[in-house]
């Protein structure tokens, strides 16, 4: 019996390709053998693949075709600087957790990955501590992203009423239940700013494929 | 047991202040009327400049300069308003680029917590966005961004509460 491989970064690394249907055929024979003896890759893989259902409820509902939405969870633990200085990148990182909606990406490998383990890191560290997924699943076809953020909300500068925006709250639960769309959409988990948890930003692509302004 | 002569000395200043308890918690109550609520929209205007800035009137919002956000840096305040909502019932609201938001609230899982369906339709009807929907704490924001917008983008911040 194979003994539970421990699930390292490496590991996760491979668990995600795994997952993302990556990897040769002898890596993939491998891990799908030592996965019945590894409980935590299989929550690890469960966790990843949390979308799955998805697809399939999708399809069955008659739905838009998804494969155009794309999950991401930005892990930007310190502010990226002065915004003169950032490039204007048109297609902000992005993590993909289902084979099924990958995109096309230019991201090199190696940031690509780095920024899965990250995201895959938290992730796990949710599901594994019982707090609330990152990543789940509802009963409505198409994309659903949850996490439990504490968004600092945006700063106001309307002098007359706070603004719900703007005003600091308690954490609480921020879900994407749904994105039905017809052009690329790409659904960001972003970090709030000084304690756990995440804002949801939902980025329309190829905005002009619809003749807009 | 209230003794008879404590209840009939209880019994006439309970009386008396009811009528005011009355008249203070009326309008709590009709504030807490779980019909309507109310959603802020921030819009702003994104954009790459040589030396870009952040629009003081959007306020303290380092979030901006951070992915995704930070793909763009200028921020300029376009609108902040406060559009009424009733439960169950679509609300519109114009954006600058000339599209249509329409927002539909409805009550969460839980106490607290809101569905909120937005859609963004073209003047011609046609859909940028058919539907996205977010749960959220009453007042939490939600982001939509990517709509072309001048020499950038629109980035709207959704937030509905009570």
């Amino acid at each position: 019996m194979a003994r539970p491989a421990k699930l390292t970064e490496e590991r996760m690394l491979a668990l995600m390709a795994y997952a993302d249907g990556e990897g040769d055929v002898a890596s993939r024979a491998e891990i799908r053998a030592s996965l019945p003896h590894d409980p935590e890759g299989q929550a690890f893989i469960a966790s990843l693949l949390d979308l799955a259902p998805f697809a399939a409820e999708a399809a069955a509902a008659d739905v838009p075709d998804l494969s155009s939405v794309t999950v991401a969870i930005l892990l930007a633990t310190a502010p990226a600087g002065p915004a003169e200085t950032t490039p204007a990148v048109s297609a902000p990182a992005a993590i993909d957790f289902a084979a099924a909606r990958r995109r096309k990406s230019g991201w090199g490998a190696l940031v690509a990955g780095g920024l899965a383990l990250a995201a895959a890191v938290a992730l796990y560290a949710q599901v594994k501590s019982g707090a609330p997924v990152a990543i789940n699943s509802v009963n409505s076809a198409g994309l659903v992203a949850s996490a439990a953020p504490s968004i600092a909300p945006f700063a106001s500068s309307a002098p007359v009423e706070p603004s719900a925006i703007a005003a600091n709250g308690p954490p609480a639960v921020v879900e994407v239940n749904r994105v039905d769309s017809d052009t690329p959409v790409d659904v960001f988990l972003i970090p709030a700013e000084s304690t756990p948890g995440t804002s949801v930003v939902v980025w329309l692509g190829d905005d002009n494929a619809l003749g807009g302004p | 047991m209230i003794s008879h002569r404590l209840f009939s000395r209880i019994l006439p200043l309970f009386l008396a202040v009811s009528p005011i308890v009355s008249l203070v918690a009326a309008p709590s109550i009709a504030q807490a009327d779980p019909a309507t609520a109310k959603a802020e929209i921030l819009v702003m205007h994104a954009s790459q400049k040589e030396k870009g800035a952040i629009d003081p009137h959007i306020g303290s919002m380092p979030r901006l300069k951070q992915p995704p956000f930070s793909a763009y840096n200028n921020y300029e305040l376009v609108d902040r308003k406060e559009v009424p909502l009733e439960i169950g019932k679509s609300a519109t609201y114009a954006l600058p680029n000339g599209r249509v938001l329409q927002l539909t609230v409805s009550p969460g899982k839980s106490a607290g917590l809101f569905t909120i369906l937005a859609s963004i339709a073209e003047a011609n009807g046609k859909a940028a966005l058919k539907t996205v929907e977010v749960s959220a704490k009453a007042g939490e924001p939600f982001f939509v961004a990517g709509q072309t917008y001048k020499d950038g983008i629109l980035v709207l911040g959704i937030a509905v509460k009570k």
